[in-house]
């Protein structure tokens, strides 16, 4: 009898631990942040955007997952190839692609991956040049500069290097380098903190924009999409009613003026506030606008929906609760926005849905693709 | 039973008398903890009592108020019926336990309902004792065309209805005494719908700091600006000649409640409106938060003692009396 009980406890445990790795919970979860900056590249002929991520993954007591970076077809919205990041790379962000590497910022380093498949090449101290005291990467340490083609950082002594993009090993900057970049990397009080998630009510230039009805008393949360009209006055794009609504921007934070840091004293302010990042329309000149709302007049969830400029259609809505954090427009046209989503899991998780970041990828003919960064399955895998 | 079995019972019969003493004890101190009003108070008749709606925040104090916080932030918006004449609170009922609180204010009482406006939506509720009969996207007529705004309600005194906007713009009134909403005459919707859901910066409990600042007439015909938490206030007259210099209150009571700005508190008398002659003098334990005229001859002031909890002092022509706002009672909910 004895025994029979111990077997019965024994099997009640034992399936109370295999359900942890099958029912949504602590252990399978997916909750990730994608780093704002991304970065556009050709893989095997297909044109591809590179994020970088944090993968939280099961709660705490159980061991975080660490970061990973991947890279996603823009035509199909499909991975082409996800990687783990070395142990310990919090804040991962891309910064540049070239042809064969991918530049993967984080607070505490560099790595460079492959953009064949996605494997590390090198990071941290195994680069080239970075030596055992790898820099931070904190306060906008380890920047792409188009100018140069070049990432650039500053060492703990103050010495600006770069890796040129599409080689491995860091090197030394010329004079010019060194006084454009040196008070804007690596430390509080140099470049200016930039802000992604950015909306506004008018595009620039006035051609679209979002204002409430006519007639509509003073008070009234709705907002309506509108074109301006040939001649003159407005024309209302779609009949949808928006609630707390503004147009998604896609904000692309300004270079240093050449020299600049030459003779700059702390706080390095080389560029005036307001004038750090460049904010457009995302989806405008593919013809289309990406309008952020609240779902309804008394919600928080936000949703994204894709307006024609021209026809007024909507093109795709996407359930976004928690709001973008950033977008950015491929070379090959498509707008790659990033948002917090809700994973609900198998069987919906106990607790609710846990918030977790999604990529959005706007085709020009203004369809979407979704992808659930790191998105956990069957035991959680 | 041996004696050290007895002795053993008797110790494990003192601890447990001890805890149950103890708990006791604790349940019996209560959970009051600091209150604050809200500015916007309404004043009616229940069962021939004259009676202020109050809506206040609620804080969870003393010893069970404390280990409630460990489980749950412990703060809750009330509304409360507290008689003007001794200061019992015929109901005393949570209608939100939201966090951040929501912001709450009484726009009308009459009728057999009071009618709160709330950042989420508006509320009523039976005078008899406190129930909420509807609220938010239960409002009949309303539904889910409300909006959980504040000022998205109003009280419109010449039509003595709460005037309501809806998500869709139209303009909803409920009369006084009802509880459906049905479009607003046209001229009440006229008044009102540019006036709702337009943001202002009134802070009903007053707990950021603040002022506002409005411009009194002195008896002498000169002007004098005033600084007050943002409150509405009524100034009309002003004695200069005797130094007393702040808000003035009691129109058409026969008298007339003079604050003194003193420092660090400031006085309040009932004044002969002709001489300015103090019948009865008060000292503002706190800040003067809210006077507002009150029908049978009275002035309502908020104010606040040295526990951070709520007064309703009630004046007048024969003095101030005040009143603890909130009795959220053991349990409170």
């Amino acid at each position: 009898m004895r025994r029979v009980g111990a077997a019965a406890m024994a099997l009640l445990l034992a399936s109370v631990i295999a359900a942890c790795f099958v029912v949504p919970g602590p252990v399978i979860r997916t909750s990730a942040t994608v780093g704002e900056r991304v970065a556009f590249a050709t893989v095997d002929g297909r044109q591809v955007v590179v994020v970088a991520y944090e993968d939280y993954g099961p709660r705490m007591p159980l061991p975080p997952r660490g970061s990973g970076v991947m890279a996603i077809d823009l035509a199909t919205g499909a991975t082409v190839w996800d990687e783990e990041l070395p142990d310990f790379a919090p804040g991962p962000q891309v910064i540049a692609a070239g042809d064969t590497y991918a530049y993967v910022q984080h607070a505490w380093g560099l790595v460079i991956v492959a953009l064949e498949d996605g494997s590390v090449v090198a990071a941290d101290e195994e680069i080239d040049g970075l030596g055992d005291e790898v820099p931070q990467g904190r306060w906008d340490n380890y920047v792409y500069d188009p100018r140069r083609e070049a990432i650039l950082f500053i060492t703990e002594e103050g010495e600006v290097e770069q890796i040129p993009l599409d080689e491995t090993a860091a090197a030394g900057v010329d004079q010019a380098t060194h006084d454009t970049w040196w008070c804007q990397l690596g430390f509080e009080g140099g470049a200016l903190p930039v802000t992604f998630d950015v909306t506004r009510e008018v595009a620039e230039g006035g051609a679209v924009g979002l204002a409430p009805p006519d007639g509509a008393p003073a008070g009234l949360p709705i907002r309506r999409l509108y074109a301006r009209g040939d001649g003159g006055g407005r024309r209302e794009l779609a009949p949808a009613d928006f609630y707390a609504a503004g147009l998604v921007q896609e904000v692309v934070p300004a270079l240093p003026p050449e020299r600049s840091c030459a003779g700059a004293e702390w706080p390095y302010r080389v560029l005036d506030h307001g004038e750090e990042s460049r904010a457009t329309t995302a989806g405008l000149s593919a013809g289309h606008v990406v309008v952020q709302s609240a779902i309804g007049p008394n919600d928080d969830d936000q949703l994204l929906t894709v307006v024609d400029v021209e026809s007024g259609e909507i093109t795709a809505t996407v359930e976004a609760a928690g709001g973008f954090h950033a977008a950015a427009t491929a070379p090959s046209g498509q707008v790659v926005i990033l948002a917090e989503g809700r994973w609900n899991g198998p069987f919906g998780t106990p607790g609710g849905p846990s918030p977790t970041d999604l990529v959005v990828i706007v085709a020009e003919d203004g369809t979407t693709h979704e992808l659930m960064v790191a998105e956990k399955g069957w035991f959680g895998l | 039973m041996t004696a050290a079995r007895r002795r053993v019972l008797v110790a494990v019969a003192l601890v447990v008398a001890a805890l149950v003493a103890g708990g006791a004890a604790i349940v019996a101190d209560g959970v009051d903890g600091p209150t604050t009003p809200s500015l916007d108070l309404a004043v009616t008749t229940i069962d021939g009592r004259d009676v202020a709606v109050v809506a206040y925040q609620h804080e969870a104090g003393g010893t069970l108020g404390r280990i409630r916080w460990v489980f749950a932030r412990e703060l809750t918006v009330r509304v409360a019926a507290v008689d003007l004449a001794t200061g019992d609170h015929l109901w005393d009922r949570p209608i939100s336990a939201a966090y951040p609180a929501v912001e709450a204010g009484v726009l009308a009482a009459g009728g057999g309902y009071a009618y709160l406006t709330t950042d989420d939506g508006l509320v009523i509720v039976d005078l008899d004792d406190g129930d909420v009969i509807a609220r938010g996207d239960g409002v009949d007529g309303l539904g889910a065309a409300y909006l959980a705004s504040r000022t998205a309600s109003a009280h419109d005194a010449a039509a003595d209805a709460v005037v309501t906007l809806t998500s869709g713009g139209a303009v909803l009134a409920i009369p006084v005494g009802g509880t459906t909403a049905r479009p607003a005459a046209p001229d009440v919707a006229a008044r009102w719908r540019d006036v709702l859901n337009v943001d202002d910066d009134r802070d009903l409990y007053g707990s950021e700091s603040g002022t506002t600042s409005k411009t009194a007439l002195t008896a002498d015909g000169a002007s004098l600006s005033l600084n007050t938490w943002g409150t509405r206030t009524d100034f009309f007259v002003l004695d200069t000649a005797a130094e007393r210099y702040g808000v003035a209150a009691g129109h058409g009571a026969g008298f007339l409640v003079l604050e003194t700005l003193d420092v660090p508190q400031s006085t309040l008398s009932v004044v002969d409106p002709a001489t300015f002659e103090p019948a009865h003098t008060y000292r503002l334990p706190g800040s003067l938060r809210q006077a507002v005229d009150a029908p049978g001859g009275r002035v309502l002031i908020l104010t606040e003692n040295d526990d951070e909890t709520g007064l309703l002092v009630v004046a007048t022509a024969g003095g101030f009396t005040e009143f603890e706002v909130g009795e959220p009672g053991l349990l409170w909910f």
